[in-house]
């Protein structure tokens, strides 16, 4: 998606630009609230749970979803800054030279724009790895089932249980360290645009 | 032979116009034209890169107008070369014959072979970041040229480098078009550099074609002001004709203070144009005065340009004149001088 947008005009693309943006603008909590709506009031998610078998509200699969939608945003759009600094030139000159549209996007375009894509997924990761409000909403903190680190957090210092709260939001830090560190080593240029 | 046909292709507010070229096989053409005059567009339409909105494209008798690009045989090297950073030289040069699938073997001798061709074997180990712009241009010909198209396209191929390397370029780019018989339509706007390499060429305008020909038709003889002005003819006159038709083979030109013969028969208001280095400059009464077209005018200023002095010349018309430094040096003191329009370098523009 973030090729199509950084490379094709389309009816709607303006709209569909928005919409990715959306979860990066509005408040985390948004994201959770809209899925357990989405999941236990509408015609569609009681059949997707219900018929399908797919049970998202407080499971652990909520937690892979909740992760994806929101983080989705921002995989989209460092895709697309990436795409943007490769010219199209180069893909020009791949067709010239024998490739197909997918041959020229395989053999040019995506290795060009890898380091923009890598450092945009670690970003996006640091982004899931973080996540707190959207689950603590759409799946709960439930001990051993649906808990995350930063829900842990939350739990621990709940119980009183500061220590353990300390040292797990010191492990937070240090991976958001390394992931920083990792995302300029890769693709600086890319994380400055976003 | 390139051949179109009415080729027209909107991109936002710029329109290529109904551009009909004949491109003639294994000969050197340059595509002449003023920044945004259409000339990346139409090459672009060539190779297949843009989708014509009407008209049609010929390679010899195939119609290619819908055909795609990796189809067409052509090769093309885009004005900043777009070579592949994340590749190295020699994966650069191979890349076609990757794509196409050459057994190995092949595929080294055919890099190779090119790569003595335009002598960058010592570039092929190296990455790209850092070659020079020359080098860097060698490459995406050699990568262009691996393939062995017929055609190859190349736009503005030695606009980014300096003028030593330009000439150096331009001479290899004529060698090997000679050496593979290779069909070339090169784009530029500079017109030392069409000199340096052009069989034929042709000049775009706001996306419309205004002349091709032979360089020399060219120059010689353009078809309009514009052409005039962007093959650097300067002396361009304009007047009205002033005697009816005689039996004699010129026609009598009235200026604003002069009068002139230009050879033809004309009616009404005219212009005409002669090169500066077709204007003859002589000292005042020197055996001139029975010549037809001989003005007295003054020396204004002068240029020296290494091969040749440039005159402007101010009288009854203001004249451009580019004679030779040992002619000058026996003028340069003269109060007046005797200026010669020869008859037959008299270009009446159409």
């Amino acid at each position: 998606m973030g090729y199509a947008l950084s490379r094709f005009e389309f009816r709607g693309r303006t709209i569909v630009d928005a919409i990715v943006d959306l979860p990066i603008v509005f408040p985390p909590l948004v994201a959770g609230l809209t899925l357990l709506v989405f999941f236990s009031q509408t015609a569609a998610g009681r059949w997707i749970q219900e018929d399908l078998g797919l049970e998202f509200v407080f499971q652990p699969k909520g937690i892979v979803l909740c992760q994806f939608l929101v983080g989705a945003s921002f995989a989209i759009r460092s895709a697309k800054t990436a795409f943007d600094d490769v010219d199209c030139r180069y893909e020009n000159v791949a067709l010239t030279l024998g490739c197909t549209r997918w041959g020229s996007f395989r053999r040019v375009s995506l290795p060009l724009a890898r380091n923009g894509i890598l450092a945009g997924g670690i970003l996006t990761w640091a982004r899931a790895f973080g996540l707190f409000g959207p689950l603590m909403i759409f799946v709960g903190s439930f001990r051993g089932r649906t808990e995350v680190l930063s829900t842990t957090i939350f739990l621990e210092q709940s119980v009183g249980n500061l220590e353990v709260a300390l040292a797990i939001a010191l492990l937070l830090i240090f991976v958001a360290l390394i992931a920083l560190t990792t995302i300029r080593l890769v693709g600086g240029s890319t994380l400055v645009k976003l | 032979m390139i051949h179109t046909e009415e080729l027209s292709c909107q991109i936002g507010a710029f329109r290529l116009d109904r551009v009909s070229i004949q491109i003639p096989a294994n000969k050197y053409f340059v595509l002449l034209g003023p920044p945004g005059a259409g000339k990346s567009i139409f090459l672009e339409c060539l190779c297949g890169l843009r989708t014509v909105d009407s008209g049609r494209i010929f390679l010899g008798q195939e119609d290619v107008t819908q055909t795609e690009p990796r189809l067409r045989g052509i090769g093309y090297v885009p004005q900043d070369y777009a070579l592949f950073s994340h590749l190295t030289a020699r994966d650069n040069v191979s890349f076609g014959l990757r794509v196409r699938r050459f057994p190995a073997r092949q595929m080294t001798s055919r890099v190779q072979e090119v790569a003595q061709l335009l002598r960058i074997e010592h570039l092929l180990p190296r990455g790209i970041a850092g070659l020079s712009g020359g080098e860097r241009q060698r490459l995406a010909l050699a990568r262009a040229l691996v393939l062995e198209p017929p055609v190859l396209l190349l736009d503005e191929p030695v606009c980014a480098l300096d003028e030593a390397t330009r000439q150096e370029i331009c001479a290899q780019l004529l060698r090997v078009q000679r050496q593979m018989q290779l069909t070339v339509v090169h784009v530029s706007h500079n017109l030392e550099e069409a000199f340096s390499v052009a069989d034929h060429a042709a000049i775009l305008h706001e996306g419309r074609l205004q002349q091709a020909g032979a360089m020399d038709e060219l120059v010689r003889k353009p078809n309009s002001e514009f052409v005039a002005r962007f093959v650097r003819a300067e002396n361009i006159l304009s007047g009205r004709v002033c005697t009816p038709p005689t039996e004699a083979p010129w026609t009598r030109v009235e200026l604003s203070h002069a009068v002139l013969d230009v050879l033809g028969r004309h009616r009404g208001d005219i212009q005409f144009t002669i090169r500066p280095d077709q204007v003859l400059v002589l000292r005042e009464g020197e055996h001139a005065r029975h010549l037809q077209n001989h003005l007295e005018l003054q020396l204004a200023r002068w240029r020296d340009c290494g091969a040749y002095v440039r005159l402007e010349l101010t009288g009854s018309i203001d004249l451009v004149a580019h004679i030779t430094p040992a002619a000058f040096s026996e003028i340069r003191h003269c109060p007046r001088l005797t200026v010669v329009l020869p008859l037959q370098s008299i270009h009446v523009l159409s």
